[in-house]
């Protein structure tokens, strides 16, 4: 994320947003990710996989 | 939907259960409503494990799945099945905990900003800065070449310190010193304030 496909160059203050930017993402994404998982979507899973086979 | 039991199975169900949490999140991303983005994963979930046989193996599953769940999202978005939701829409959700009171201020204004990026933009920053994906890889799950991906990511970029700089949240706030304002500092002034801060030490 950091290189401006634009210009195709970087500014130092570019790096500064670019290192914020990825831990307001990361903060963001993880925030979900660590959340638990609904038991019916872990079944469901569990479900159609035995009918599958 | 009808399930063949006789298709091979190249995905594996706990490698599926690892990648649920990705899903949610992705999704979460896509359609900024908790519901809605589980029902996607649901989706998602039934069409992966009926589709198993297509899965090479050896190859990321998080990003065939994504790609999976990005098409379910668009179809029913294309058939208006879905009502895509304001930014103030109360379901999506606050921060739960954040370290200090300034980086919740910070992450409570980057999510104003996000959500006011047009929903490829979205997509593209969480693909590449979150999810860990490489711009291939989401070029391949956007189904659009990788340098389509990094003009996205490079506007979205943009349009964000934008909008923290001159748009809409700009007031919100009451500090003396906005967050924006340190981060577009100049490196020498920032180096300065390194140095004076290492002297009073």
């Amino acid at each position: 994320m950091d290189d401006d496909a634009d210009s195709g160059k970087t500014r130092p203050t570019d790096h500064v947003m670019d290192r914020w930017l990825r831990r307001q993402l990361k903060l963001a994404y993880d925030e979900v990710v660590d959340e638990p998982v609904p038991e019916e979507l872990l079944d469901l899973v569990e479900e159609i996989g035995r009918r599958i086979g | 939907m009808v399930l063949e039991a006789t298709q091979s199975r190249n995905v594996d169900d706990q490698d599926l259960i690892a990648c649920v949490p990705h899903l949610r999140a992705f999704a979460r991303f896509l359609t900024g409503n908790r519901e809605r983005a589980d029902d996607l994963v649901q989706d998602t979930i039934v069409r992966a494990l009926t589709a198993a046989h297509q899965f090479q193996r050896g190859t990321n599953l998080k990003a065939w799945m994504f790609t999976i769940l990005r098409n379910q999202h668009y179809n029913d978005v294309r058939k208006a099945r879905v009502r895509l939701q304001s930014l103030d829409d109360p379901s999506i959700d606050e921060p739960a905990a954040a370290p200090s009171q300034e980086a919740r201020l910070e992450f409570g204004d980057f999510r104003r900003a996000f959500w006011q990026l047009a929903e490829n933009q979205r997509e593209v920053l969480i693909l590449i800065g979150a999810s860990g994906l490489s711009y291939e890889q989401a070029a391949r799950i956007c189904n659009c070449p990788t340098g389509t991906i990094k003009s996205r990511v490079s506007r979205a970029r943009r349009e964000l310190l934008r909008t923290l700089r001159d748009g809409p949240l700009v007031g919100r706030r009451e500090e003396d010193e906005p967050f924006i304002e340190r981060l577009t500092l100049p490196l020498g002034r920032i180096f300065a304030r390194a140095v004076e801060a290492a002297a009073k030490a």
